[in-house]
C-alpha cells in the first residue's frame, strides 16, 4: 500500500466506503494523534473506583499519549501528560498507586497532584555555581494538563478547549444509557489487555458491528444468546459519533425466520453445554436488556453481557498495532453470589471469550488482507443503505457509518 | 500409606507432564479428566490475582465446564490454528498430607502459528491443589497465574 504524507480525499460514496489506507498509512496515524486524540473529543481515562482516595492515581493513554489520572488532596480529579516538563522522561512508571507528588527520577523535578512544578533540583546551583537562570519560573513549566469531565464515576479527558461539555457531547440518549449501569459505586473485578496486530479503528468498527455477532460468534447463535429476531435496537446519537446496540433475550419467536431449523449455515443448535452454569444470570436491569454494547467516540466501549459489566478501551500502538484494555466490573454492594456469577460470565468475553475470541482473529485477518491492494481499494459498508440513524433492526452497519462520520469530521477528510 | 514430600512431588510432576503433553498433543478431550468433578480452573494474571480480582481469562468450576471449553474450542471458536509447547519447570510442594498436596510449578508456553512464527506466548506459575485417589492424582484446583497482564491477540486452548 502506498505511504503518503499528503491528505487524500474520501471516496465520493461517503461513509458507505472506507479506504483501506486509513488502517495502514503512518501519516494518517500521525494526523489522528493531533486532530482526533488531541482534538475535540472526550477520551476515556478511568473510573472513580480505580482512584478512590487522595493521591490515588492510574496511568492511561489518550491515543499514543501517556497520561496520569489522579485525585488530589481535596478529592478533585486531574489528568496530565505523563511526561516530565524538563526533558521528557516518563514521570510515573507503575501503572497504579498512591503518591503525594510526582517526582521525576532523571533529575528530580517534582510536581504536585495538579501537575504544577513544585521543585527543581539544584535550581540555584551548587555553592553558587550553575543552576537555572534567575528568571526561571516554575509556574511556566508544569505538566501539560487535560480538561477532565466526570460522568457518573467515569472520567474523560480532552486536550481541546473546543470540546463541548460531556452531556452535550454524549447527547441525551447516550447519557441516559450510561447512567443506567453507572448508577452507584462500582468495583473492579478483573483487568487485563489484549495486544492486537491491527489498526485501532478495526476494533472500533468491530464493536459497532451488530451484523457479525450471530454469524462470526457461533456460540451466540448456537446457544440462543443473541439472535437478530430478538427485540433490540441499534441507536445512534444525533451526531452519529456514539452508538448503542442492545438485545433482549426471551423476546423472539424464530418460527418462519432464517433461524428456524438450522437454516443458517453457521448455527449449531444441536450443541449442548455439559454445565450450563456459565449462562446462569439474574435479571439486573428493569428494562430487560440482556446484551448491550455502547461506544463513546473515539475509543471506548461500555458493555453489559447478561451480568458481565465492563469497559474496553483501545490504545493505538502504531498504525498496525493496538492494545485493548478490559476492565471488568461489579458494584460495591454486590453479594458474593453476584460477584461469582459475573466472574463466571466473564468466560464469554475477553481474549479467551466464547463470544469474543474471534474478534481479535478477524480484525487481524483484515489488516493482513488489505496489504498490497490497489491504492484506492476500499471497504463496502452498505448494510442498511447509507443511513446513519437509529432503528430497531440490527441487520445494519449504521453504527459503523456513524464512526466514520465522526472520524471524517474531526480529521477534516 | 503415608505420603512423604518427595513422593508427593513425584506424583504432581507426573500429573503435570501428562497435562502438558495432553494439551501440546491436541488431545483436548482428555484434559477435563485430569480434574476432579468439582474443581476450579482459573487463568488470571498474577497481578490481578494479587489484587484480589476474580475475573481472568478462563474460569471453570466443574469438569463439565472444562468439557464445555473443549466443546467450544472444537465447535464454535474461530481462530487460526496454532501449536503450544509447554516447558514445565521444577515443582515445589508447599503442603502435603496423605490424601493430597499443594504445589507450585513455573511454566512457559511457546506458541507457533501456521505461518511458522514462534513466540513465547505465556510464562507464569501453576498453583495446584492435587488430590491422590489410589493410583491417580487429580487437580482439585489449578490456578494458572500469568506473569503478564497482556495476551497476544487471543487464548484458544488452555494453558
Ligand atoms: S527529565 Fe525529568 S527531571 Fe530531567
Ligand atoms: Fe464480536
Amino acid at each position: 500500500m502506498p505511504k503518503s504524507s499528503t491528505v487524500f480525499t474520501w471516496p465520493e460514496q461517503g461513509v458507505t466506503r472506507v479506504p483501506y489506507r486509513v488502517y495502514d498509512d503512518p501519516a494518517i496515524f500521525e494526523r489522528e494523534q493531533s486532530l482526533l486524540f488531541r482534538g475535540p473529543t472526550w477520551n476515556y481515562l478511568g473510573l472513580d473506583c480505580e482512584i478512590p482516595g487522595a493521591g490515588d492515581y492510574k496511568l492511561n493513554f489518550v491515543g499514543a499519549t501517556p497520561v496520569i489520572l489522579c485525585r488530589d488532596e481535596n478529592g478533585e480529579v486531574h489528568a496530565m501528560v505523563n511526561r516530565c516538563a524538563h526533558r521528557g522522561s516518563l514521570l510515573c512508571i507503575e501503572k497504579q498507586g498512591n503518591r503525594e507528588q510526582f517526582s521525576c527520577v532523571y533529575h528530580n523535578w517534582s510536581y504536585n497532584l495538579r501537575g504544577d512544578l513544585t521543585s527543581v533540583a539544584f535550581k540555584r546551583g551548587v555553592r553558587g555555581k550553575g543552576g537555572m537562570p534567575a528568571d526561571f519560573d516554575n509556574a511556566k513549566h508544569g505538566l501539560e494538563r487535560l480538561r477532565v469531565a466526570s460522568f457518573n464515576g467515569i472520567h474523560f479527558g480532552t486536550f481541546s478547549a473546543a470540546t463541548p461539555p460531556i452531556e452535550q457531547y454524549l447527547g441525551p440518549v447516550m447519557s441516559a444509557y450510561l447512567k443506567r449501569a453507572y448508577n452507584r459505586p462500582m468495583k473492579v473485578i478483573g483487568a487485563h489487555s489484549q495486544y492486537l496486530k491491527n489498526n485501532w479503528k478495526l476494533v472500533m468498527e468491530n464493536v459497532r458491528d451488530p451484523y457479525h455477532a450471530s454469524i462470526l460468534h457461533l456460540f451466540f447463535g448456537s446457544f440462543g444468546l443473541s439472535r437478530q429476531t430478538m427485540k433490540g435496537e441499534a441507536l445512534l446519537d444525533d451526531s452519529g459519533w456514539h452508538h448503542i446496540v442492545y438485545t433482549k433475550r426471551g423476546t423472539d419467536d424464530i418460527r418462519g425466520s432464517e433461524y428456524e431449523g438450522n437454516k443458517l449455515p453457521n448455527m449449531k443448535s444441536h450443541l449442548k453445554l455439559n454445565d450450563p452454569k456459565i449462562l446462569e444470570e439474574w435479571p439486573e436491569f428493569p428494562d430487560g436488556i440482556t446484551n448491550m454494547v455502547q461506544t463513546v467516540f473515539p475509543a471506548v466501549t461500555f458493555q453489559q453481557i447478561s451480568n458481565c459489566l465492563g469497559v474496553r478501551h483501545i490504545v493505538p500502538r502504531g498504525p498496525h498495532e493496538c492494545e485493548w484494555f478490559w476492565t471488568l466490573l461489579g458494584y460495591e454492594d454486590d453479594e458474593p453470589w453476584q460477584t461469582k456469577i459475573r466472574a463466571r460470565q466473564a468466560n464469554l468475553i475477553g481474549p479467551a471469550g466464547f463470544i469474543s475470541l474471534e474478534d481479535g482473529a478477524v480484525t487481524n485477518f483484515v489488516q493482513r488482507g488489505i496489504q498490497g491492494g490497489k491504492p484506492d481499494a476500499m471497504a463496502v459498508v452498505e448494510l442498511g443503505g447509507s443511513s446513519i440513524a437509529s432503528g430497531e433492526d440490527r441487520v445494519t452497519e449504521a453504527p459503523i457509518r456513524g464512526f466514520w462520520k465522526g472520524y471524517r469530521e474531526v480529521m477534516g477528510i | 500409606m503415608s505420603t512423604d514430600k518427595t513422593e508427593a512431588r513425584l506424583r504432581v510432576e507426573d500429573l503435570l507432564r501428562e497435562y502438558a503433553a495432553c494439551i501440546d498433543d491436541g488431545r483436548y478431550e482428555e484434559w477435563p479428566a485430569m480434574f476432579t468433578e468439582e474443581c476450579r480452573y482459573l487463568i488470571i494474571p498474577k497481578e490481578s490475582h494479587e489484587r484480589g480480582y476474580v475475573s481472568g481469562f478462563y474460569l471453570c468450576e466443574s469438569r463439565g465446564m472444562l468439557s464445555d471449553r473443549i466443546l467450544c474450542l472444537r465447535e464454535t471458536a474461530i481462530y487460526e490454528s496454532q501449536q503450544y509447547r509447554h516447558i514445565v519447570g521444577g515443582t515445589r510442594v508447599l503442603e502435603h498430607t496423605d490424601s493430597g498436596c499443594r504445589a507450585e510449578t513455573p511454566f512457559a508456553v511457546i506458541r507457533t502459528t501456521q505461518d511458522g512464527a514462534m513466540a513465547l506466548f505465556a510464562a507464569g506459575k501453576y498453583v495446584d491443589e492435587v488430590i491422590f485417589e489410589g493410583e491417580r492424582a487429580l487437580f482439585r484446583e489449578k490456578l494458572v497465574l500469568t506473569d503478564s497482564t497482556r495476551i497476544d491477540i487471543l487464548i484458544a486452548a488452555p494453558l
